[in-house]
């Protein structure tokens, strides 16, 4: 439970920073076009990496649930569910899985 | 507050109502499938009150899930905010606000949904000192008020389907990256990239530093891809 909360505290310094140092920077500084750049990218490699290879040990009995899973989730998002109907998707595609398997 | 100032507050609580209905759903399940990766219902809750933010979030829960350490999270949370430096650099200038404080409240409070309805609202009074405070305080409270609700419904998840909860987030990530990266081949090639990055980074680093190395070098991707003009759109 103390780790809980020490990690929410520490957790909660490192999304306060980026937004408040702006506010302290001052209205005239511009951070280079370079460091915008790579910015942009970040969500998409943190998604990327987020997904993969880790989907494979959600089910650390078999690398099949979370093969299925994915497949659901893309399947329903390629179909343009909201994310939220990708995620009850790949529950239900595991559930099916464990099931059989 | 001044008659005008609480106007502009109305105007950007009003204008926060499709962020709540985009938020709400995701924090249900934030609350839902913390609950699976053994976070309490008081620990989900405080966590979008004070940490608020939505993917950031999702990966700590898959780090706690894998047991990774406190600074591999920590760190990985960080680089994924850091957008938020840019977001409110193009923001706070706007509102010319003089207080530290009332600057430091509104930069708080910036979010990729709320920054994107600030600076297009057609609602000239929500881009307001007050009208920001009315769009953050409807987004944030539907954010951790729906965390709370999710906590507590996880209780009502049928046994059969507990395990099966533990791929939620793998599919709630997917559901995210698909409609991002849509007609998008460059966000494509960054995120099959970050993917390749840790696969490899496994091999030599435990998995909380992989995911940041992923992360770094992923995103580093884009100096090798050509610029097209379609990236002034994609900034945001």
């Amino acid at each position: 439970m103390r780790s809980d909360l020490l990690l929410i505290l520490a957790l909660s310094l490192s999304t306060a920073v980026p937004r408040l140092l702006p506010a302290f920077l001052g209205d005239r500084f511009q951070p280079p076009e370079a460091f915008r750049r790579w910015l942009d990218a970040v969500p998409f490699a943190a998604l990327g990496a987020l997904i993969f290879p880790g989907i494979l040990s959600a089910d650390p009995s078999t690398p099949l649930t979370g093969l299925a899973a994915g497949a659901a989730a893309l399947a329903a998002s390629l179909l343009r569910a909201p994310a939220y109907g990708a995620a009850i998707a790949s529950v239900l595609a595991a559930a099916l899985v464990q099931a059989l398997h | 507050m001044p008659q005008s100032a609480f106007h502009h507050f109305r105007q950007g609580l009003k204008a926060s109502f499709p962020v709540v209905v985009g938020y709400l759903p995701i924090a249900f399940s934030f609350g839902l499938v913390s609950h699976e990766g053994g976070l309490p219902w008081w620990a989900a809750g405080l966590m979008s009150l004070i940490v608020y933010t939505g993917a950031g979030q999702f990966a700590a829960l898959s780090m706690l899930g894998m047991g990774t350490p406190m600074p591999e999270i920590v760190a990985a949370v960080l680089f994924m905010n850091l957008r938020h430096i840019v977001m409110n650099l193009a923001l706070l200038p706007k509102l010319a606000i003089r207080s530290l404080g009332l600057r430091s409240l509104v930069a708080l409070g910036v979010t990729d949904e709320t920054f994107a309805v600030s600076l297009f609202s057609a609602d000239e009074e929500v881009l307001t000192t007050a009208g920001m405070l009315g769009l953050n305080l409807g987004a944030w409270s539907s954010w951790w008020m729906g965390s709370l609700v999710g906590a507590w419904a996880a209780g009502l998840v049928p046994k059969g389907l507990n395990d099966a909860m533990a791929v939620m987030l793998y599919g709630l990530f997917i559901g995210l990256l698909v409609p991002a990266v849509r007609g998008k081949s460059r966000g494509l090639v960054i995120a099959l990239g970050a993917m390749a990055v840790n696969l490899a980074a496994r091999q030599v680093l435990a998995p909380g530093w992989a995911l940041v190395a992923a992360i770094l070098l992923g995103a580093g991707l884009t100096f090798l891809l050509p610029e097209k003009a379609e990236e002034a759109k994609d900034a945001l």
